[in-house]
């Protein structure tokens, strides 16, 4: 009886070690058949017009082109358009359109498809409500389709970030027909143009393409590619080295710099040169006193050591940065920030009246990096005499506080951007869309004259002159003082190659293109 | 009998009443707001004001419960804010992994804790039930995250015997359904064996102890039909009472043991829901939960009463 049973043990014992041990093979060796890469974001929602995570755009963003598409450089290259002009008095902006490019779903793209697009983000046509990056078009007055492949959109005013507003993956030219008549888009459909098609969308659980062989621009190389959704950075590494995915994004910095670059492993870890995830700084709610006194915000400028927060938090996997961009990137500048002095801090804060310090608040969540940020400010601002508490609501008090502007120091964070109108424009300008961002609603007339200039000026160069002479300003006035920038990291299975990474930072179209172009070695 | 099963029925009534008027009362009383989460820092105050009209959010407390339950007693738990998908397609759709995970998971714990038990009973004061107890005592105390943690180092990262995240329906893909829910289910069974594995033995000794066992042992009757006809069938009913009641709150989601394994279960829907302020999924969720484990306490009670007619409903 006994050896029976123990017969009966190591026989399923063995069965079970041959079936499992299904799951790892030899790679083979070119084409990639299946990519798994590990996402953190969970899908809030299909439609690419509206609100959704920044991870669920890059993988849309295999799905759709924009009219335009960036070069490594920052230049335009043609997308769905293959020519454009722009009138003498920059209003009149006409695109051709790629004869040949389909949907999805098999049918022609036309001018048609691209006005409803356009029409649909600027709230003209059912839903009737503006897409959450119009702000990017600019005050448009038409869109015409005057043949089946031009399209031609009046401005009426000029807005030089309209290009870009055309180009960013934000505004993807849609489909009508995965739209219904109310304006929705339809349940497990999305239809584009992209180099991969739709499969499969498994809320808080996988999003799956396959790809397009009929792409415009040529075939990709991989064949399917699942995001399969991982929330805890440390079981993604694990993912990782286990195999179970093949490309991983957002791990630590310390697994990072553990498992950094080294080919001959099994995976590695990188990061994206140039690159910004998230830009961190700290708001100061002029509406609050004494945060309305300009010396007040310069002492606590001058309070703050952002190596501190680099090595401590970010285990030297950041760069220091006065404004949302990292160094390398167009937009980037190198103003100088208001020096690390203790001395000069608490001089200010006598001269504001505050020999003494002050009693505030700093406002945070257990959000990225938000909370270490608002602890390490607590320790600086103790060494001038300001004590600190630090309130932390979850993530949806906090969310809604910061849209009410109640709260006194802020800690925030942005994510990378391609324009610089899609940050000023929507945070800083006069009557913006969401006026809390920059000193709970503070504006000037000087900024305001600057960023009202910079958007009417087409060229790029004269652009960034302008926004370096703002970003003098907000540094000055301390009112947010930006801190530092992190960078793209993500991690490989070693066995792949010709993940090739656009050097402007840009971690969405970075992805995509290098997803493109793997293969095995 | 009849009488007493539709009695007991009635009784589920107003604990599901009371559950349901607390996950509205509590989940409200939260501060924070599911609009704002949807429409991000850019959400303008229209588009606020209309979604908050959509989802019957600027209505009174009252008369959104009222408009909830009513909705509730017909089947339809609402949509969700998040995802614009109706709540009983999600719960539907997260049930499968859910579901999988509890029943294998209690498999595994029955049959460990059944034969452990009944064997360290049998051979009480000797290595082996020190062994045992050795083993149970760490399985309760181990955290399922980091028995979870470990099974994958060992099983995944080094044998790359396992995979260590993910999950595929048994349609889909046969040995690849048992090969994503295998360690998630040990992770999840080893802390339930461990508890059940003491329950057993401890009721074994209890039943090995009565004169019933004595006179049988007596009359010459082998130790072995003493131990699995006589004693463990009576030794078995607390045992089957706790495991139901483990199943049942298993049922009701695993939220580390699925965030660790990447499992798109109820448990996860239930998290990240919570952090949304999604309230129709959280209420729909907690709904759920409480009908599961109400149905399990009735039908463990029905069973008492079969097997033990002398149970009155008092």
């Amino acid at each position: 009886m006994k050896k029976t049973f123990f017969a009966f043990v190591v026989i399923i014992l063995m069965g079970s070690a041959a079936a499992f041990a299904g799951g790892t093979s030899e790679a083979p060796k070119g084409a990639v058949d299946q990519l798994v890469v590990g996402v953190a974001e969970a899908w809030t929602a299909t439609d690419v017009q509206y609100w959704l995570a920044v991870e669920c755009f890059q993988q849309l963003g295999l799905v759709y082109n924009g009219l335009l598409d960036y070069d490594a450089t920052m230049q335009f290259v043609p997308g769905l358009a293959e020519k454009w002009e722009i009138s003498k008095d920059n209003l009149v902006y006409t695109f051709s359109l790629r004869k040949g490019v389909k949907w999805h779903n098999g049918r022609e793209l036309v001018s048609s498809d691209v006005k409803f697009s356009l029409e649909r983000m600027l709230g003209w046509i059912p839903p009737k409500k503006e897409g959450l990056w119009r702000a990017m078009l600019g005050d448009v007055k038409s869109v015409d389709a005057p043949d089946k492949y031009t399209v031609k959109v009046t401005l009426n005013k000029p807005y030089a970030p309209f290009l870009h507003g055309v180009t960013s993956s934000w505004n993807a030219v849609i489909c009508p027909e995965n739209f219904t008549a109310e304006g929705r888009i339809k349940d497990n459909e999305i239809i584009g143009t992209g180099p991969y098609k739709f499969v499969k969308l498994v809320m808080d659980d996988y999003f799956k393409v396959e790809r397009n062989d009929e792409y415009f621009a040529g075939k990709a190389l991989v064949k399917t590619v699942t995001f399969k959704q991982i929330p805890d950075a440390t079981v993604r590494v694990n993912a990782l080295k286990a195999g179970d995915i093949q490309l991983m994004l957002n791990p630590k910095p310390e697994d990072f710099l553990k498992y950094k670059e080294s080919p001959e492993k099994k995976y590695f870890l990188g990061e994206i040169p140039k690159s910004t995830v998230w830009a961190y700084s700290f708001n100061l709610n002029v509406h609050k006193e004494p945060f309305g006194n300009k010396k007040v915000r310069q002492a606590i400028a001058h309070a703050i050591d952002v190596n501190e927060y680099i090595s401590i938090i970010a285990s030297g996997v950041a760069k220091e940065s006065t404004n949302i961009w990292a160094d390398g990137n167009f937009w980037h500048s190198d103003v100088p920030r208001l020096n690390y002095d203790v001395t000069v801090a608490k001089k200010l804060l006598a001269e504001a009246g505050y020999p003494n310090g002050f009693e505030t608040e700093i406002h945070t969540v257990d959000f990225v990096n938000l909370s270490k940020n608002a602890e390490i400010l607590q320790s600086q601002l103790g060494k001038i005499g300001i004590k600190a508490e630090i309130k932390k609501p979850d993530f949806a008090q906090w969310a809604k506080e910061e849209g009410n502007s109640e709260f006194i120091i802020h800690t925030q964070c942005w994510n990378y951007t391609d324009d610089p109108t899609q940050h000023y424009g929507i945070s800083l300008e006069s009557g913006c869309v969401y006026p809390s961002w920059y000193g709970g609603g503070w504006v000037t007339p000087e900024i305001d004259k600057l960023l009202a200039q910079a958007k009417s000026i087409p060229d790029m160069k004269k652009r960034k002159q302008l926004y370096e002479q703002v970003n003098k300003i907000l540094v000055d006035e301390a009112v947010v003082i930006q801190l530092y920038t992190t960078p793209a990291l993500y991690g490989i299975a070693g066995n792949l190659k010709n993940m090739e990474w656009n050097v402007r930072g840009d971690f969405i179209h970075s992805l995509n293109k290098g997803i493109m172009s793997l293969s095995y070695k | 009998m009849g009488r007493y099963i539709f009695k007991r029925i009635l009784s589920t009534i107003p604990v599901l009443f009371l559950v349901s008027v607390l996950v509205f009362l509590f989940l409200h009383l939260i501060p924070g707001d599911p609009i704002r989460i949807l429409v991000g820092v850019r959400g303008t105050p229209e588009q606020i004001a209309q979604l908050k009209q959509q989802f019957h959010l600027d209505k009174p407390l009252p008369v959104q419960y009222i408009l909830w339950i009513r909705n509730a007693l017909r089947g339809d738990l609402g949509i969700s804010i998040r995802s614009n998908v109706p709540v009983t397609k999600l719960i539907l759709s997260r049930m499968p992994v859910t579901a999988s995970l509890a029943t294998f998971s209690m498999l595994f714990a029955l049959i460990i804790s059944v034969s452990a038990g009944v064997v360290a009973s049998a051979k009480r004061n000797t290595v082996f039930d020190f062994i045992v107890m050795v083993f149970a005592n760490l399985g309760v105390s181990i955290p399922q995250f980091l028995m979870g943690i470990l099974l994958i180092l060992f099983f995944a990262l080094t044998l790359s015997l396992l995979p260590s995240i993910g999950y595929t329906s048994f349609f889909e893909s046969p040995v690849g359904y048992f090969r994503y829910i295998t360690l998630p289910s040990l992770a999840l069974g080893v802390s339930i064996a461990a508890s059940l594995t003491r329950v057993t033995r401890s009721h074994m000794i209890e039943v090995l102890g009565k004169d019933y066992i004595k006179t049988a042992r007596s009359k010459g009757v082998r130790e072995s039909k003493v131990i699995m006809k006589h004693a463990l069938k009576n030794a078995l009913l607390p045992v089957v009472t706790l495991a139901g009641m483990f199943y049942a709150s298993t049922l009701g989601g695993t939220i580390i043991i699925e965030e660790i394994f990447a499992l798109p279960g109820i448990g996860r829907l239930a998290l990240q829901s919570i952090s949304n302020r999604d309230y129709p999924v959280v209420q729909g969720v907690v709904l759920f939960v409480a009908v599961i484990n109400v149905s399990f306490n009735l039908v463990i009670d029905i069973l008492y009463r079969f097997l033990n007619p002398k149970i009155e409903l008092k």
